[in-house]
């Protein structure tokens, strides 16, 4: 893995597109080197140079840690989000993050016990200094909770909607699988900061039984929508069981609430000609799709195995998750070339840019080494800028936990999903690495790592610019008139700052 | 906003909010809540035959080392931790009896021009950083020749 080697760039139609340096956001030095993976990024909406990194730790043995950032990425601290694991809980495991308008980070994590890592809860702890300190947690659900994943709904105030969807198994599950069905998918929310639920609603539909890894995401006018895979006949996957892998399809639904999650209409199939690309490693971090809403439009995207090797795609919706256009695939080598493209995450920047990365072996012919490649569109997924290869290193995915269970008998854990934060600029990536670990394919050392993704279009209608820019040189004129009139008293000039410093991005 | 702006000129008071919003932004932090994480410290660090070259002043906490290779053969930095009671490094490498010494990180070989880099969570005390290449002619290693450097991580 020799930096200097790697072809730097791919896709030279995003010339213009800068990426910063890459950025470890895991220190590699805590005890035997664990196992970091899953990144998810979020910004604090009323500071957005404080970002927040959560992401899974699977070995040594299964955490879950935080890392900051107080300039919008750039470098990162690690801090403590649970410092005292809750009672029962003997580890944290699989976070989820989300802020509330005022900027109080939710940190939401799965209470694991037992040596088969059984979820005997989900817990909430909340900071209201950046990440400096956190409360207690607390439980908001209770065992046998699966695949839990939060976003809090801003316009309700004071502190947000904050909803909640998961796959709520109904017994113990068999090892690496779930018992059997019923096992819903599940949705619920809180206008008291987690403190009380909503009634739980079920998601899936009543004859979608094998329904897994649901996927959040909420939308203007208070859309919420969830996207689960709905497996079909597949058993083996859905129990764990011992088999090669599942030859027929699955399905990808969207579940879409237009009253802040009061009701979900039934399902709508995105693409149901999903061929899985391996058998799923544990059924509880089974990669979810990746969902995200806009003004009017929702995008979902997943990787398949119908072209042979694997590919990404993305499928937009133009009404809000009601029906959805035919898949595009978001990886621009060659059809069927044999190597993977996979877990791609979604992000849209404000003035609706849709950005996607993923992880990319296209440039081994062994199909091993990994490295992330981003693209972007501007014409709400119609097209897509020529891939842009982030990393300059490759990753080696066969570094990672290796789960004994039949059910994914030589499967090393890579994470389920890689972080991505969009600017109007710019963006930010995160994802799993293993460029620095130390003993080739038998370890576990997984780094985090990130960088910037810079001069990026920022698209709006055709006529902002000029008519900005006139408003703009309107603006200045304005102000020099004023102030030659009037000066505003120190008072005013606080009062003013309080309230914009609120409406900050 | 309840300005005595509104009444009179709205556009420009708004501007002027916002340059004064820039203002204050930097002067009036004052709940912990408006405290930033600081950005983290880096660790420049250029290897060539046979020196590492960077400032040895490392704080404790959150660091991130970036090393270039600024020489001509393939380096490579590993940094461990150095018990008081070990004697200096170089002395350790050139020494008879055998130490076993984990490592707490580094980064994998890199071609001239190349660069690596890795973050380090450093609690206060002493450390060695040393290059593990062999020299072509097989015999020794590189921090033998002289890529070896000790560094002491003070509290804060």
């Amino acid at each position: 893995m020799l930096a200097g080697l790697i072809p730097p760039t791919k896709g030279g139609g995003a010339s213009t597109v800068r990426t910063g340096p890459e950025v470890p956001a895991t220190a590699m030095n805590l005890g035997p080197r664990p196992a970091n993976n899953s990144p998810i990024l979020l910004a604090d909406p009323t500071e957005s140079r404080f970002v927040v990194l959560a992401h899974r730790v699977d070995a040594p043995t299964f955490g879950c840690e935080l890392q900051v950032s107080g300039d919008g990425g750039q470098s990162w601290l690690p801090t403590r989000p649970v410092p005292e694991l809750p009672e029962g809980a003997e580890r944290c495991y699989a976070p989820e993050v989300a802020f509330d308008p005022s900027g109080v980070l939710y940190y939401l994590f799965v209470g694991l016990e037992g040596e088969g890592n059984t979820p005997m809860g989900v817990f909430l702890a909340t900071s209201s200094d950046r990440g400096q300190t956190f409360s207690l947690p607390r439980m908001v659900l209770g065992p046998h909770h699966y695949q839990v994943r939060m976003a809090i709904e801003p316009s309700v105030k004071p502190r947000g909607r904050l909803h909640l969807v998961w796959l709520q198994a109904a017994s113990d599950p068999p090892l690496g699988g779930l018992p059997p069905p019923p096992n819903p998918i599940m949705a619920a929310y809180s206008d008291d900061g987690g403190e009380t639920l909503s009634p739980p609603l079920q998601i899936n539909d009543a004859e979608r039984e094998l329904a897994v890894a649901p996927a959040l995401a909420l939308g203007p006018g208070r859309r919420v929508h969830v996207a689960y895979y709905d497996l079909g006949d597949d058993v083996v996957d859905y129990r764990g069981l011992e088999g090669p892998r599942w030859q027929g399809t699955w399905s990808l639904v969207v579940s879409s609430s237009t009253d802040g999650g009061q009701r979900f209409a039934p399902g709508t199939v995105v693409d149901d000609q999903i061929v899985p690309p391996e058998r799923v490693m544990l059924i509880f971090t089974m990669p979810p799709p990746s969902l995200v809403a806009d003004e009017g439009a929702a995008y979902a995207a997943w990787h398949d195995a119908r072209n042979g090797d694997w590919d990404a795609f993305v499928a937009r919706s133009p009404d809000g998750g009601f029906s959805w256009d035919a898949p595009r695939r978001l990886n621009d080598d060659p059809t069927g070339n044999g190597r993977h493209q996979y877990l791609p995450r979604l992000a849209v920047a404000p003035g609706g840019r849709l950005d996607a990365v993923f992880y990319d072996r296209r440039a081994d012919i062994e199909n091993i080494e990994t490295q992330v490649s981003f693209t972007f569109s501007t014409d709400g997924g119609a097209s897509f800028a020529p891939n842009r290869q982030l990393t300059s290193a490759p990753s080696n995915p066969e570094v990672g936990q290796r789960y004994s269970v039949v059910s994914a008998e030589g499967l090393v854990e890579f994470g389920s999903r890689l972080g991505l934060l969009s600017r109007r600029s710019g963006a930010l990536a995160a994802w799993t690495d293993t460029r620095n670990a130390s003993a080739g394919r038998f370890t576990t050392e997984q780094d985090i790592f990130t960088t910037q993704i810079r001069s990026l279009p920022a698209p709006g209608p055709g006529w902002a610019r000029p008519v900005g820019a006139v408003l703009i040189a309107a603006g200045i004129a304005a102000v020099m008139a004023v102030a030659s009139a009037r000066r505003p008293t120190l008072g005013e000039l606080g009062q003013a700052a309080t309230t914009s410093e609120g409406r900050l991005p | 906003m309840r300005s005595g702006f509104r009444g009179r000129a709205p556009v420009a008071g708004r501007i002027w909010c916002a340059l004064a919003m820039a203002v204050l932004a930097s002067s009036c932090q004052t709940s912990a809540a408006e405290v930033l994480p600081p950005s983290t410290p880096v660790v420049e660090v250029a290897m060539r035959e046979y020196r590492f070259d960077y400032d040895t002043a490392i704080p404790s906490g959150r660091v991130v080392f970036r090393a270039v290779n600024t020489g001509s053969l393939l380096h490579r930095v590993v940094v461990f931790p150095m018990p008081d009671d070990l004697p200096p490094i170089d002395e350790l490498l050139r020494g008879s009896g055998q130490r076993i010494m984990v490592p707490l990180a580094g980064i994998p070989p890199q071609v001239p021009g190349a660069s690596g880099t890795f973050a380090l969570d450093l609690t206060p005390g002493r450390y060695a950083m040393i290059c593990t290449m062999v020299s072509r002619a097989g015999n020794e290693t590189h921090a033998v020749k002289g890529m070896a450097s000790e560094f002491r991580v003070q509290g804060q």
